[in-house]
């Protein structure tokens, strides 16, 4: 409660404030996570990348007639193209954001065959 | 160039068809201006925050891919071989890094502030403080505007080298498109104009990469393998490798979302799901560019022998014209054209409203009328994309540094501005100023070797780096930004 009144009590323009009280919006907390998930992501890929072309270069072994280090590069860019795939549909996750919105829970699978059944029963 | 006036006039007629495509299309998507929430200036920013998936999806990859994906990284492959290659590759992120990395978050606060720009967003939450708004302005105007000038002139060289008319015409041409785009329907016209452009690149790499293995009369794998015998040395990584790829990954991948003309995007998107959606067509469209462009690496390279491209800059138009019937070289030409109108018609945009709402509204005169915004966008758009013009017509001596340091001028006003703005409470407006400043500093006293620090690195790394740090530094020694702005931009509504 004390909190509460805290928080009101600060005026939009003050600078003398603990920035812990502000609570965070759950979306922010979300996009923060999905920002290192990104960047994790990335990194790999470019790691992946660069190690490919200073270590496997050279080598003469070839693939489906491809030297060995460009047929892994392609395998690597296939293989972020996939994870930025999986990416977007199973990580990111739905919100509204507009001002004031909210992440939007998956509804679970059982909950949406129960709701299904029932629909189903009730026609 | 050895071409008849048969296969010109093809090529010109090809050419021509695209852009009558183009300005039939740009006259049907002109309602769009009048469709959507919000005033003028809104929409014809933001597209009154209602863009599609293919839209959005376009206006990243197109606005990324310029012409030096067409013409810049195919020459410096064809040059410096494999690195290069791999450098290149790192674009295929660019969705990833500007939608994924902070799409949501800036579509968020840019809702809740009602922001309508790149850097009326970060003016706010830099609490409105002027000196970031004249630094991000003016900054924006001279790096982004380079950016542009050297665009365009990759476009017009072009557009010379296939069809034998005169550079300017081809320059006009591209100026003149884009005007209309942009002034019939805003970004969202610009953008609707990027989804065509964007197929039409699309279909003419595909088209150039099955042509051009086809025109050695030998698989394209043989052909890597003779490669391998007659120049071992241009697959192998050059001296500096490492730094240069460590350079390029961070450059041309995670900070793409320091191009206003393309994290733009992030302020006109629908929703979440169009933003998912956006980043698995953009990646893969991109995907398919780059492995097209540079998979044709090898073919330039096996074609034409070392001394006799007049550029190596030309590889990509000279393949075209020497492997493919006019017809297929004029969609090409289209294909080129594409790449530089959609990158133009973001930068245009960006920088008509750097002038019109980040510098004379935001800055001078918060209460100017709508009416006079309304006059005032128009002549901006039409002024900058003229001084565009005349600057790549003659390009004076300065220009050429200017494009030099554009992209990396951008990163360092840009990093840490946007990062620490979206991501870290206690940035402030002192930071911003530091940093900004200094990242300006130490990039050129870097990149000048007056400062022997780059490590082998491209200067830009290492000055947004420690400008980075030094604007952490300055914010904690300084007073915290005000509760409202970091309420707004942090808390719950």
């Amino acid at each position: 409660m004390s909190k509460v009144r805290e928080i009101k009590e600060i005026e939009e323009s003050s600078r003398d404030y603990d920035l812990s009280i502000i609570e965070t919006d759950p979306r922010f907390k979300q996009t923060t996570k999905e920002f290192w998930i990104t960047l994790g992501v990335y990194l790999v890929f470019a790691a992946c990348m660069i190690a490919n072309l200073l270590l496997l270069n050279g080598s003469k072994i070839q693939v489906l007639g491809f030297p060995l280090w460009i047929f892994v590069e392609i395998l690597i860019i296939v293989g972020f193209v996939t994870a930025v795939i999986l990416l977007s549909t199973y990580v990111y996750k739905d919100m509204d954001i507009t001002p004031e919105g909210k992440i939007y829970e998956k509804q679970k699978k059982k909950e949406r065959k129960s709701k299904w059944i029932l629909i189903q029963s009730r026609e | 160039m050895d071409l008849n006036s048969k296969q010109r006039i093809i090529i010109i007629l090809v050419f021509a068809f695209y852009t009558a495509a183009l300005l039939i299309y740009s006259l049907v998507t002109r309602k769009s201006l009048k469709e959507g929430k919000g005033d003028y200036l809104s929409k014809f920013y933001t597209g009154g925050r209602t863009g599609g998936i293919i839209i959005t999806a376009m206006m990243v990859s197109a606005g990324v891919a310029g012409a030096g994906v067409f013409m810049g990284v195919p020459g410096f492959t064809y040059t410096y071989g494999a690195t290069w290659m791999v450098c290149c590759f790192f674009s295929i992120g660019s969705n990833l890094m500007v939608l994924g990395l902070l799409g949501k978050r800036v579509g968020i606060v840019a809702r809740r502030t009602n922001s309508k720009t790149f850097i009326d967003l970060f003016m706010n939450r830099y609490n409105g403080n002027k000196i970031v708004g004249i630094l991000c302005g003016v900054s924006t105007l001279f790096f982004l505007g380079g950016f542009a000038v050297s665009t365009i002139t990759g476009g017009g060289r072009i557009f010379q080298i296939l069809t034998g008319q005169d550079y300017r015409i081809g320059l006009a041409i591209f100026t003149a498109l884009v005007i209309l785009a942009a002034l019939t329907g805003g970004i969202k016209g610009v953008a609707s104009a990027m989804v065509i452009q964007g197929i039409v690149m699309t279909i003419s790499v595909l088209v150039l990469f099955i042509m051009g293995v086809n025109s050695t009369g030998q698989t394209y794998t043989a052909v890597i393998q003779t490669l391998m015998d007659t120049d071992p040395k241009w697959f192998l990584p050059g001296t500096n490798a490492l730094q240069t790829t460590i350079s390029y990954a961070i450059l041309w991948g995670v900070t793409t979302f320091t191009l206003p003309h393309v994290t733009m995007t992030a302020l006109t998107y629908k929703d979440t799901k169009t933003l998912h959606r956006a980043i698995k067509i953009g990646t893969v469209v991109v995907a398919i560019w780059l492995l097209g462009l540079n998979g044709l690496c090898f073919i330039t390279k096996y074609t034409f022998a070392k001394g006799t491209l007049a550029t190596a800059d030309l590889a990509i138009p000279s393949l075209a014209v020497k492997v493919m019937p006019a017809w297929a070289a004029g969609l090409v030409l289209a294909g080129v054209c594409g790449a530089v109108q959609s990158s133009m018609g973001g930068m245009i945009v960006s920088l008509a409203g750097t002038i019109v709402s980040d510098l004379y509204k935001n800055i001078f005169y918060k209460d100017a009328k709508p009416e006079t915004l309304k006059r005032l966008n128009t002549l901006a758009v039409i002024v900058v994309s003229f001084v565009i013009f005349l600057l790549a017509s003659n390009p004076p001596q300065l220009l050429a540094q200017l494009i030099t340091y554009a992209t990396g001028g951008l990163t360092v006003v840009f990093f840490h501005t946007v990062l620490l703005g979206l991501f870290w409470k206690r940035a402030n407006e002192y930071g911003a100023i530091a940093g900004i400043i200094s990242g300006i500093s130490l990039y050129l006293l870097i990149d000048r070797g007056i400062l022997d620090m780059s490590l082998g690195f491209n200067a830009c790394i290492i000055a947004a780096l420690l400008s980075t740090l030094i604007a952490v530094l300055v914010s904690f020694i300084t007073p915290k930004t005000p509760y409202g702005v970091i309420k707004t931009w942090f808390g719950t509504a």
